[in-house]
């Protein structure tokens, strides 16, 4: 698990323009959105493409992939569990 | 009607706001693409700015920026003076934002979906849109297409802008991404309008 945690963080960091940290830097359990890494919703459709294109991963619920997008643990979690490729 | 919008061009033209050039700020940056993405971040961390936004810009609103940031630390007190609403912005490229629309169109070809953050800055007027935010200014915007840069144009155009929208000051200025020639170009100035 700690391995896919760090993958995704490499990711994410990759994916949504944030060469202002490291992996180390994203605390595994920190808040995507709102406080913590502040992320906003442009960066939400990109997860759900990099979590599509990486691990073939679609939500149909819109309340699904907002508890999965809390942090990085859950995130992980979701794609130990469901994913499809990757 | 025609009397009409003759006589109103007629008055545009005698109503000639006086324009004051406060300050300007000029870059060029040469090099190969992904140099110049990196010499644009470079010139961001020099200037000790802490706006991890600015990594998730195009190259045309991270040159944009950049000069922005020049023209309003040099003069905050300035700056200060002036409402929020009462700052306006007006930019002008040839290359509109090419830098993202061919990325854009590489995303759709490389893969089935196409990146939403590349897809927001597909428009050149998003540049205005960033340093709004950055600021909170919510005054008259615009963005213009011109073949070359021409100092005089930029000028009849922030007057223009003057008579459509009351603004105390103008962030004004020439932001081209010319990838074709692998040449970034700024030239930016800041106007006090009376």
């Amino acid at each position: 698990m700690q391995d896919l945690i760090l993958e995704i963080k490499s990711k994410l960091i990759e994916q949504l323009n944030l060469q202002h940290l490291t992996p180390e830097q994203i605390d595994d359990d920190a808040m995507l959105f709102g406080t913590g890494l502040g992320l906003d919703s442009i960066d939400a459709l990109e997860i759900i493409v990099l979590l599509d294109n990486d691990y073939g991963i679609k939500f149909k619920d819109q309340d699904e992939a907002r508890e999965v997008f809390t942090s990085v643990r859950t995130i992980a979690e979701y794609v130990s569990k469901h994913r499809v490729n990757g | 009607m025609q009397i009409a919008f003759y006589l109103s061009l007629n008055l545009l033209k005698m109503t000639e706001y006086r324009t004051e050039l406060v300050d300007s700020f000029e870059l060029e940056l040469s090099a190969e693409a992904a140099d110049l993405e990196k010499q644009l971040g470079e010139i961001y961390q020099e200037m000790g700015i802490n706006y991890p936004k600015f990594y998730k810009m195009n190259d045309l609103c991270k040159l944009g920026f950049i000069g922005a940031e020049k023209i309003t630390s040099n003069n905050t007190s300035l700056f200060s003076e002036i409402a929020k609403d009462q700052v306006a912005t007006i930019f002008f490229n040839r290359s509109s934002s090419l830098v993202s629309d061919h990325e854009h169109m590489t995303s759709i070809h490389r893969q089935s979906i196409p990146s939403p953050a590349v897809f927001v800055y597909t428009l050149p007027n998003i540049l205005n849109g960033e340093i709004a935010i950055r600021n909170e200014w919510t005054g008259y915007s615009a963005f213009y297409l011109m073949e070359n840069y021409e100092a005089s144009k930029i000028d009849e155009l922030v007057n223009i802008g003057r008579h459509c929208q009351t603004f105390s000051l103008c962030l004004a200025g020439w932001v081209e991404t010319d990838l074709a020639n692998q040449k970034y170009s700024l030239k930016i100035m800041l106007y006090k309008v009376n």
